[in-house]
């Protein structure tokens, strides 16, 4: 069974699919992306405008439109201060494109703060490698009818959880944050029992 | 938690119902763009347990077991009419394709298909299976 990527990459092989594809992918994620991040700092589109150095509420429900496509990129630059994030914004080669797009979890969605990322780098380098070992297992959850999924280290506080034989889009992140400890069956989370996570 | 994974309606004959409205545009830019905008929808990551993308509306009252899909291209109101299906695998189920024109849909009656199409799918007549959008020989 094709993977997500194998798929896409089929499908870009036609160039009207690859332009569309393109512009409405882009479109889609920013304006999904910004109002993910201005829920998740619980602002109004007014507070976001204010801390984009005056950006125009207007301007911010434009942005969260996925119909509109006038988002420039100063306006992003703005956005990006306002969150304190950084922004990149180049062109690459369509492996790369598609490389991005089905590697995307939900922790990138709202990517956290400058602030939050030297909190938890500090944690990180106060804890080491013992709370969020690397390496590769097979998970299942409590109910035992959500896997086999491949286990992998997805960065600081999260495990990347991905449905293994699965071509549809089947990945997660789960949070280490209730992480429990190991037992004989293997790390305890909060949602299940990941096994056999050797390095 | 998973990301969501879309299926197609099959009915008991067979048909994919999905396909079948993707095919009924004779225009293949069309065809182009509905599949784009869908395949960029189901790209998109998913931060919490439900579709709260601005393209997803869950419906009320008596379709409330339906979600809509909206979009528009070339002032063509585009609508995809879902559900959610097996929660553990984080399934969303396509049921039916049209077009919305001064409240009015096409087909007429869409939404009663769709929510018979998810019965159907609940009792055995109908299945779904991965779908057809993300395959290229379509």
């Amino acid at each position: 069974m094709p993977t997500t990527k194998q798929q896409l990459n089929d499908l870009i092989k036609d160039e009207d699919f690859r332009r569309e594809f393109v512009a409405d992918y882009v479109q889609e994620m920013l304006s999904a992306q910004i109002k993910a991040l201005r829920e998740d700092r619980q602002w109004t589109q007014q507070e976001l405008g204010d801390a984009a150095e005056g950006m125009k509420q207007a301007q911010v429900s434009r942005l969260e439109n996925p119909d509109y496509s006038g988002a420039t990129i100063n306006s992003l630059k703005r956005l990006a201060n306002a969150f304190d994030l950084g922004l990149v914004v180049s062109f690459v080669r369509f492996s790369e494109f598609l490389d991005r797009i089905t590697m995307q979890s939900p922790s990138q969605l709202v990517p956290p703060s400058y602030g939050e990322e030297l909190q938890q780098t500090s944690f990180a380098e106060l804890t080491g490698d013992e709370i969020w070992p690397s390496g590769t297992g097979v998970y299942f959850d409590e109910s035992g009818d959500n896997g086999p999924f491949q286990i992998t280290r997805a960065g600081h506080g999260y495990w990347r959880q991905e449905e293994i034989g699965h071509s549809n889009i089947a990945m997660t992140d789960i949070p280490t944050t209730g992480y429990e400890g190991v037992t004989a069956e293997g790390m305890v989370t909060p949602s299940g029992v990941l096994a056999n996570a050797a390095d | 938690m998973p990301a969501w994974t879309f299926w197609d309606y099959v009915d008991a004959q067979g048909r994919n119902q999905i396909k079948d409205w993707l095919d009924s545009f004779r225009n293949k830019k069309t065809r182009t763009q509905i599949r784009s905008k869908l395949v960029s929808l189901f790209q998109l990551p998913n931060a919490e347990g439900a579709l709260k993308y601005p393209r997803y509306e869950k419906l009320l009252g008596q379709h409330s077991d339906l979600i809509a899909i909206r979009w528009e291209r070339n002032k063509i109101q585009y609508r995809v009419f879902a559900c959610y299906g097996n929660e553990a695998r984080k399934e969303v189920w396509l049921l039916a394709g049209g077009t919305e024109q001064n409240n009015h849909y096409r087909p007429p009656g869409i939404l009663a298909t769709a929510l018979e199409r998810r019965s159907d799918i609940l009792t055995g007549k109908g299945r779904v299976t991965e779908t057809c959008l993300l395959q290229s020989n379509n």
